[in-house]
């Protein structure tokens, strides 16, 4: 009898790009009713272009890397965070939007937007307003900076989060400047950040009835993933230095080149009798008993040295064997993991990480399914993300209770739909 | 069945048992935050987090690291040796008594134990247990050796972080055991919404490789889409290389900056004499190919780094944000203090140490839940600081039976 988890709760999901779509798809996949909100004028820009230039290339990811029809449907970014949840559109511009909105709001347990402050109270959806229409109601506003503060206006991106947390600073090579990371990697630490705070937020709901204003701004979870280096600085004055591959008191430890085209390695050694166990590994013994590499002071102190003595080893190996003769030995070691590898992994495939999703545009594909297994409520990518408004006659017609009639009439003034509007995707 | 009183929690009813290491602390912290009533379990002698550095003053000690103290607020702590028949029979006393055990051990070893979920379910049938390992509880790499390093090496994050023509690089900051923790928090409150719903515990089984794997935006569906693999594109976002290169990290005069999706703050650079053709050519709006091609994109973070070298990042960050261009300012620790925003928001907090006479500033709440507000009221816990407290007024042993415990090894 397994069930999915959070069956029963309806959540409007207002945001865009990474961070709360990333919430919202945790959500879905563990069975919330989550439903996206775009609109003809203007959706999430993870779509990519309405119609690009023939002159841009293909640039979206399409599948197959040819234009599809309707290229808005076969974004490859927007189909990475969407999976399981309703479409509908609906223009909040205006007042028939937004009095839609309300009826919604009446029926729905969570509300998440991350437009920068101020915008949905301009939009008269503020939360005092849907307090009114929905006591219960829990809303999260999960803009980069929050609800309030000199900067609740500013315009952010997972980019500018990672900067103004301080983690850029502290992140690169050693010597060398300060350094983004490739995968704009606040959005989805701001993402599960904003699922656990609105979980916490329904599970007092169920025990007292009463919903509340959830306020995240995303350069402070950021805040919180990195860790101890704030307090070194508060009791100690140090200020953080880049370390690269490096740790802060083991070693060796780091990523090395191995046989291949940029192939690498990681191997992290956490004490003497790993390290002594490696020297055997690598068939050198004799370093187990330098005293350069005695001990882990000496061998952080002597990284310099070490290292090339095992890129000495490494270079004419191969990934797996690396991994294979130092995890035999009880090392730490593992392949960098190029896309297709983790997508290929023998470890993710023997724990049915990837779902194989049939999208009327996009075809059929593997896609990451949920990040963990629960025993009696195991979720999974319950539907392809979903087409521009796929569902507006299910929310407004099921849900809201609304007349064919008055649904083409939204149509007809285009607060309904399923085309995009040009200009749509902010082009 | 907290003990725990004062402003009202989200989590305030609950009790959990933490048996984590590096892969699990935070997770636990976000419970004990939250107002949940966590009690770290530690063998004799203390948690081996404890030796992590850096330490109070640089002085090692089991009780200055300040990697403990971070991860560690509102918790409390006894200590007990799960290894000793006495141990599980007190592990299990509390078992009774706990809604959640957050564990990190390598996969099979509480089952060994005897205290695995089957074993520990049969005590608290309401029980959710969620265990963290570097690659989950089955699969062929299960009993595989991992540090964080390896977490975001084998969860592809590593391979798009860093230069091209170097190494891959490890984000700063032990980013596969916060990303894996996190994931591990999310399952256990949807867990726990299951339970207060159906009345049924379970058992999670969360991966440090795939919560990694999860955070890698659209490379999957970039690769299953037209096989476009990601590379290291520096300070670049990760789809520089498929699209236009956009965002890079830019030296000013007293530090540096991020730009970000724009060609930049176009009238301040003419007013500082440094636009170039940036205005006069239209295809730097209107032609992605042009602002693809290599020689462009050189002519243009030419023009941006001169410019930026003319102004101090606070000054590009607060011009840049009123024109609504998102450029922004690279903080430094000394900034993060001084920020009026963070100040604003009332985002560091202040801790108490009795024991040193001392109260520090810590980094705050990462989200504002307005009605049950996350909060820290007690530092990291003193080894065993909870025994008399947990032991004596709970479980209802004596002082006695707790000192031939305590001779035997068992707290």
């Amino acid at each position: 009898m397994a069930k999915l988890a959070l069956e029963g709760i309806r959540v409007l999901d207002n945001g865009v790009i990474w961070a709360v779509p990333h919430c919202g798809m945790i959500l879905a996949n563990m069975g919330a009713e989550v439903i996206k909100i775009e609109a003809l004028q203007r959706y999430d820009a993870t779509r990519g272009l309405i119609a690009p230039p023939a002159s841009a290339g293909v640039t979206a990811g399409y599948p197959g890397n040819v234009m599809p029809e309707r290229p808005w449907e076969c974004g490859a970014y927007f189909h990475s965070t969407n999976s399981s949840k309703l479409s509908l559109t609906l223009d909040l511009s205006r007042p028939r939007g937004v009095e839609v909105y309300k009826e919604l709001v009446r029926k729905s347990d969570v509300v998440m937007e991350s437009f920068a402050g101020g915008v949905m109270e301009r939009m008269g959806l503020g939360y005092d307003v849907l307090k009114e229409c929905n006591p219960g109601i829990i809303m999260v506003s999960a803009s980069g900076f929050g609800t309030g503060g000199p900067w609740s206006t500013y315009r952010c991106f997972g980019t500018i989060v990672w900067h103004m947390s301080g983690m850029a600073m502290v992140n690169g090579y050693p010597g060398e400047g300060p350094m983004q990371a490739g995968n704009t990697y606040p959005d989805p630490t701001a993402g599960s950040h904003i699922a656990g705070c609105i979980l916490a937020a329904l599970l007092y709901r169920r025990r007292t009835g009463k919903g509340q204003f959830l306020d995240v701004a995303q350069v402070e979870p950021a805040l919180g993933f990195t860790g101890p280096f704030l307090l070194d600085y508060i009791m100690n004055g140090r200020t953080a230095e880049r370390m690269g591959n490096r740790h802060p008191c083991q070693a060796p430890h780091g990523c090395y080149p191995c046989l291949g085209e940029d192939n690498w390695v990681t191997i992290a050694v956490t004490s003497d009798e790993e390290w002594e166990a490696f020297c055997h590994a690598i068939d050198r013994p004799e370093l187990a008993r330098d005293e350069r590499f005695g001990d882990a002071l000496s061998r952080w102190q002597n990284q310099a040295e070490l290292d090339p003595l095992i890129m000495e080893w490494t270079i004419p190996r191969e990934q797996n064997e690396i991994m294979n003769i130092l995890q035999q030995a009880g090392v730490a070691a593992t392949p960098v993991l190029k896309v297709e590898q983790v997508h290929d992994n023998p470890q993710h495939k023997a724990r049915g990480y990837y779902e194989a999703v049939t999208h009327s545009d996009a075809g059929t594909h593997l896609y990451r399914n949920v990040g963990y297994r629960m025993s009696k409520t195991p979720g999974h990518i319950r539907r392809p993300p979903p087409c521009l408004g796929e569902h507006n006659e299910y929310v407004l017609g099921t849900i809201l209770g609304m007349s064919a009639d008055e649904m083409k009439t939204l149509e007809k003034e285009q607060i309904i739909g399923t085309v995009p509007l040009p200009g749509a995707d902010g082009a | 069945m907290s003990e725990q009183t004062g402003a009202k929690t989200a989590l305030g009813d609950l009790r959990v048992l933490d048996l984590v290491d590096e892969k699990g602390a935070y997770c636990t912290k976000i419970f004990a935050d939250l107002g949940a009533d966590v009690i770290k379990i530690e063998p004799p002698g203390g948690d081996a987090t404890r030796d992590i550095p850096p330490f109070y003053h640089d002085i090692p000690h089991r009780e200055r690291s300040l990697y403990f103290w971070q991860y560690n607020s509102n918790k409390r702590s006894v200590t007990l040796a799960l290894e000793t028949t006495e141990g599980r029979e007190i592990f299990k006393r509390l078992v009774k008594t706990a809604d959640i055990v957050v564990e990190t051990f390598r996969p099979g070893y509480l089952d060994d134990l005897g205290l695995g979920y089957k074993a520990l379910s049969e005590v608290n049938p309401a029980l959710i247990m969620t265990s963290i390992t570097a690659f989950g509880q089955t699969g062929p790499y299960k009993d595989y050796q991992a540090s964080d390093i390896v977490g975001v090496a084998m969860g592809g994050m590593m391979n798009v972080c860093g230069d091209p023509d170097k190494p891959p690089l490890m984000p700063y900051g032990r980013q596969g055991y916060h990303t894996v923790a996190n994931h591990a928090a999310i399952a256990t409150l949807i867990a726990l919404y299951y339970r207060d719903v159906a009345g049924r515990g379970q058992h999670i089984d969360v991966s440090m490789q795939t919560a990694i794997a999860q955070s890698i935006e659209f490379a999957n569906e970039f690769y299953m889409y037209r096989q476009w693999v990601l590379k290291r594109q520096g300070s670049r976002h990760g789809s520089t290389g498929i699209g236009e290169p956009i965002g890079n990290v830019l030296p000013c005069q007293d530090g540096y900056i991020c730009n970000f999706g724009h060609v930049g703050p176009l009238d301040w650079m003419e007013a500082d004499g440094e636009i170039g053709t940036l205005k006069e050519d239209p295809r730097w709006f209107q032609d992605p190919v042009f602002r693809r091609d290599p020689e462009n994109i050189r002519y243009l973070d030419e023009r941006q780094r001169t410019w930026a070298m003319l102004h101090t990042k606070q000054e590009i960050n607060d011009g840049c944000q009123n024109m609504h261009i998102s450029w922004a300012k690279c903080s430094t620790l000394e900034d993060l203090f001084e920020d009026e925003h963070l100040l604003d928001r009332g985002f560091w907090i202040d801790v108490e140490h009795p024991e040193l006479g001392a109260t520090f500033k810590y980094p705050g709440a990462p989200y504002i839940l307005q009605n049950t507000p996350w909060r820290i009221t007690r530092r990291a816990p003193l080894i065993g600081e909870h025994n008399a407290e947990i032991y004596e007024k709970e479980l209802g042993f004596t002082e006695e039976e707790l000192s031939i415990l305590g001779s035997a090894g068992v707290i």
